[in-house]
């Protein structure tokens, strides 16, 4: 495993709520190295999606630090941010928050139309097996495509980075498996750190390192010995 | 209060700056309705009060000469309820020291009459006694306009020797609330005024002794005006009579009514566009309401609320959404009317005016502004009434987008994906985008037809100032002289050129149809005098035959070609036929152009000059207006610049005015139209735009895929906003066309570039606004709902 290309240390979060003070993180560290595929799993209210939102530059950490290669997010303005998800950070959401108004490969292409060195979109589409399916409007796809279509815009732009929140909560169990396929796939052909956030425990197989968090703490972190392929995963 | 009720008040306060937008266009509206309708009920109540305690009659004719008998057979007409007959004259007059004459209108008044018809309402003094002969009573605006009261005195010509004649009153009669001074664009009280004095004086004056060479009518109930002119007429042609004619074309009456009914236009069309512009506005906010709470209707069904109740909540809230705008615009209203109302009252000179706390004023607007709110919310309404429960609580199912044909061809795979966004959702709901379009079209024109006079103004006067009329001074002749009369005028030091100008009033008659018109002839080649058409381009006289006004050829229902029959009013009495060579699209009066040997047909004597052009050196105008004023033959002399001025003041101030308000109406339906289009297209499309940002957009990209929309409908609706302005201003111009002049149809750069600072300025207000709401989308919510 290279040098780690993310690295936050000490990480807290708190949310003022009125009187009351609610803690989200409490000191939490993690590393992603290039290449690596980490699945963060805990319960939710465990902390996991607020740290996933400072990983990907979408909120800023109370304390700690969050560094991206030479850069300091932990401070960072909103252009800085921007520019970090905009160049390095590819996202897959629960709900694939697709543009409606956009087919497949518009979709795609909303993303490549801003990035530096896009692929075209439909070699990205053709990375999750939809090449078929381009001209297609989210309405008109089933979600695990729909799913996929995020996948491959959240890939289009060769982020560094791939964060996946909840990937299949939203899909059956032989729609996510096929989900879990491509995510699986193309972190190995890409070579993006790919970061997947579940509650689901029998997804922890198929990373190189499963962090458990409990109480915005983690609570344990172990490598795999050998990555479980995604094919072979069952619940 | 019930919770349905509160939720009401809750919605209300959340949705507070597309209300607070509403409510500016609401009360415009009402606001410009009410002033309206005060203003014209008021002048319409005192116009009729003061017709009616004046007793203002209904048909008037002057004549050259008919002795006092004839007035027994006019009052036997069919019709008539009653006659009056009266002496008048046109003399030239000198107030104070002044040399050069202003033209006096004396008008013969009976102190013994008892309930003369164009009674005289006295506002100063009293009036002439009987056996005096050099009292007068003078009309109110000269009075005013030479600050003449009662004890002054005037000299004036009459039987050709110079009276000094006693002011003793100023007063005020419905027949002369405007005058236009003969040939004249504008009024100018200052040099055009009418005074009442005993008939006695004018009498010998005028060598009227027994006789009369004027006549108003009081019609009968039921008669039929047309009918007792054609009797009027038939009588007085031994006596030259210069055709009767009714209150429509009283000069006085005409223009009061031509004013009046400017503003009953304007209390009709732009009350409606603000009201339509609300309507709609409305309906785009409740559409989106009624979709964002699907699932609390559908709840609230569930739970046993039946339709009724809950569509009279949505047409509650349209109707409570109205209620500032309408309470400000009925307020404001109030007041602008009470303004209007004095300012024209004085202006209109109406000694009365109706009543200003107008109830009906207040219950129309009420009325017009709940019609915009029912017709605003009647969809949203109808929407709720029909949601099924079951089907409301479940997510609305998604917009089915097509691609386009171009799409599929190939050519939008090259636009970016964000321009697809935007023409997508324009595609999804074309009703709304079409109104918005139409909206700010309706803005821009608003801000155009608006603005366009004054540029229109300006192109009239460049064109009768600048190109037609290049003389410094007119002299006008008490009687017609022989051509060479410019002989005397040539000779006052500082008069640089002088050309004699021949007009013969006539009677043009077609068929059954006819119109009192100078024919004009020009010297050839003249430098002073040019005749120009519409576009200002100068027009040669026609060879031969009569070139004639498009207009006065309208009116007598002739064409090119057609003979017109010409007969003279004046001298001996002729008839001549002649055909109508040329039509002119000419802008001032209502003219017959021709050569003068064409002329000397008509008259059947060598033309004699009526009026003479001067040139004069730069700074000699008021030693020649003093030389030439004091000679016998001159019965009157205007400058151009005196004329530029009156024009100037008659039109300019109110105009700014009126654009300056246009302007600011434009401005508040354009933000509300961008303003609140743009919050429902942010409220629908928050959950993609917080995507976007998500996913790397930054807020200026996201900003301008939300405003694209806006900026699109703008682009659109601003040009045909200008296109649609022109029209009204074609219209306008039409609308206003009078005898005495006609607008050119010129709306210049300078007002299209306004309209667009305007329209696209307030776009660009409502987009700051709303660049402060896309920075706050919250991008972490976002991702854990699905909508």
């Amino acid at each position: 495993m290279g040098k780690a290309i993310l690295e936050a240390s000490a990480l807290t979060k708190r949310y003022d709520m009125g009187e009351l003070q609610v803690a989200a993180l409490q000191g939490v560290d993690l590393t992603l190295a290039p290449g690596e595929l980490v699945v963060l799993l805990g319960p939710s209210g465990s902390g996991k999606s607020t740290l996933l939102n400072i990983l990907g530059g979408l909120d800023s950490p109370t304390s700690g630090t969050l560094r991206f290669g030479d850069v300091d997010l932990t401070r960072a303005d909103d252009a800085t941010l921007t520019r970090y998800r905009r160049r390095d950070v590819g996202f897959v959401f629960q709900f694939y928050n697709l543009i409606p108004s956009l087919t497949a490969e518009e979709n795609v292409a909303l993303i490549t139309d801003i990035a530096e060195r896009p692929m075209r979109p439909a070699e990205a589409l053709a990375l999750v097996g939809l090449d078929d399916r381009r001209d297609h409007f989210p309405s008109q796809l089933s979600g695990g495509q729909q799913q996929r279509v995020a996948i491959a815009r959240a890939i289009a732009k060769r982020p560094t980075l791939l964060f996946c929140d909840e990937p299949t909560g939203a899909l059956d169990f032989a729609t996510g498996r096929l989900v879990l396929e491509v995510i699986e796939r193309i972190n190995r052909e890409l070579g993006a750190a790919t970061c997947i956030i579940t509650h689901n425990a029998s997804i922890a197989g198929m990373g190189d390192r499963v962090v458990s968090f409990r109480d915005g703490r983690v609570a344990e972190a172990r490598q795999n010995g050998a990555r479980q392929p995604a094919s072979e995963l069952t619940w | 209060m019930r919770a349905l009720d509160r939720a009401l008040f809750r919605e209300l306060s959340r949705l507070r700056a597309q209300v607070l937008t509403l409510s500016l266009v609401v009360a415009a509206g009402a606001c410009v309705f009410v002033a309206m309708k005060v203003t014209v009920d008021a002048l319409e109540g005192g116009r009729a009060a003061y017709f009616r305690a004046q007793r203002f009659a209904d048909l008037f004719v002057s004549l050259k000469r008919a002795p006092r008998s004839v007035a027994e057979r006019l009052a036997a007409i069919d019709g008539v309820a009653e006659v009056d007959t009266r002496i008048a004259g046109d003399v030239p007059a000198f107030v104070r020291d002044r040399r050069d004459p202003a033209l006096l209108r004396l008008v013969s008044l009976d102190p013994r009459a008892v309930a003369p018809l164009d009674a005289v309402r006295i506002r100063q003094g009293r009036a002439p006694v009987a056996d005096r002969d050099d009292e007068i009573v003078l009309n109110e605006p000269f009075a005013e306009a030479n600050r003449l009261v009662p004890g002054d005195s005037l000299t004036a010509v009459l039987n050709g020797r110079l009276r000094r004649l006693r002011v003793v009153g100023v007063g005020i009669s419905p027949e002369f609330l405007f005058t236009l001074p003969p040939g004249a664009l504008a009024p100018n009280d200052e040099r055009f005024g009418v005074a009442w004095m005993a008939p006695a004086p004018l009498e010998s004056a005028f060598e009227m002794k027994g006789a009369f060479n004027d006549a108003v009518f009081r019609l009968a109930p039921g008669a039929r005006a047309a009918a007792v002119i054609a009797q009027i007429d038939r009588l007085l042609v031994p006596y030259g009579g210069r055709g009767a004619y009714d209150r429509g074309d009283q000069q006085s009456a005409k223009q009061l009514d031509a004013r009046i009914g400017r503003l009953h236009a304007m209390l009709v069309f732009l009350p409606a566009l603000f009201l339509l512009v609300a309507a709609f506005v409305l309906n785009v906010v409740l559409g989106r309401l009624v979709q964002a709470q699907r699932e609390q209707i559908g709840a609230l069904k569930a739970f046993g609320y039946d339709d009724a109740r809950l569509g009279r909540h949505y047409l509650s809230l349209a109707l409570l959404a109205v209620v500032p705008g309408a309470i400000l615009g009925v307020a404001l209203g109030l007041e602008l009317g009470h303004a209007l109302v004095t300012l024209f009252v004085r202006f209109f000179r109406l000694p009365v005016a109706g009543d200003v706390l107008d109830g009906a004023a207040i219950a129309g607007a009420v009325a017009v502004v709940v019609g915009a709110a029912l017709v605003g919310a009647w969809q949203a309404a109808r929407r709720v009434v029909r949601l099924q429960p079951v089907e409301a609580m479940r997510a609305p199912a998604p917009p089915s987008f097509r691609r386009s044909l171009l799409a599929r061809v190939g050519v939008a795979r090259r636009a970016p994906a964000a321009l697809l966004m935007i023409l997508r959702n324009i595609r999804l709901s074309p009703a709304r985008t079409l109104a918005s379009i139409t909206a700010l079209a309706f803005a821009t024109a608003l801000c155009v037809s608006g603005s366009f006079l004054g540029g229109a103004i300006d192109a009239l006067m460049h064109h009768q100032f600048d190109a037609a009329m290049r003389e410094d001074l007119t002299v006008a002749f008490a009687r017609p002289l022989a051509r060479d009369s410019c002989g005397s005028l040539r000779a006052i030091d500082g008069v640089i050129a002088c050309e004699p100008l021949v007009a013969v009033p006539v009677r043009a008659r077609f068929g059954a149809v006819y119109h009192e018109v100078a024919v004009t002839a020009l010297p050839e080649a003249s430098q002073l005098r040019r005749i120009i058409d519409t576009s200002g381009a100068p027009v040669p006289v026609a060879p031969a035959g009569l070139m004639v006004s498009r207009r006065l050829l309208h009116r007598l229902g002739a064409r090119v070609g057609d003979g017109l029959t010409l007969e003279t009013i004046e001298g001996r009495p002729r008839r001549v036929v002649l055909p109508v060579s040329a039509a002119i699209d000419d802008e001032m009066g209502l003219n017959i152009w021709v050569r003068l040997p064409t002329l000397a047909r008509i008259t059947g004597d060598a033309p004699a000059a009526t009026s003479a052009l001067l040139r004069v050196a730069p700074g000699a105008d008021a030693r020649v207006i003093a030389r030439a004023g004091a000679m016998p033959q001159v019965i009157g002399i205007s400058s151009r610049a005196g004329a530029i001025r009156d024009f100037e003041l008659a039109a300019g101030q109110s105009m700014r005015v009126m654009n300056t308000i246009l302007a600011l109406l434009a401005a508040i339906m354009a933000i509300a139209v961008v303003y609140n289009g743009a919050r429902v297209a942010l409220a629908e499309r928050a959950r993609d735009l917080a995507s976007l940002r998500v996913l790397g957009f930054s807020r200026a990209e996201v900003s301008r895929i939300l405003l694209g929309e806006m900026g699109l409908a703008v682009a659109a609706g601003v040009p045909l906003g200008l296109l649609l302005g022109r029209v009204l201003a074609r219209g306008i111009v039409a609308g206003m066309a009078a005898d005495e002049f006609r607008l050119p149809l010129v709306v210049t750069p300078a007002t299209y570039l306004l309209a667009v600072c305007v329209v696209v300025g307030a776009a660009v207000l409502s987009a700051l606004q709303l660049r402060r709401l896309i920075d706050r989308l919250d991008l972490v919510e976002v991702l854990k709902t699905r909508e």
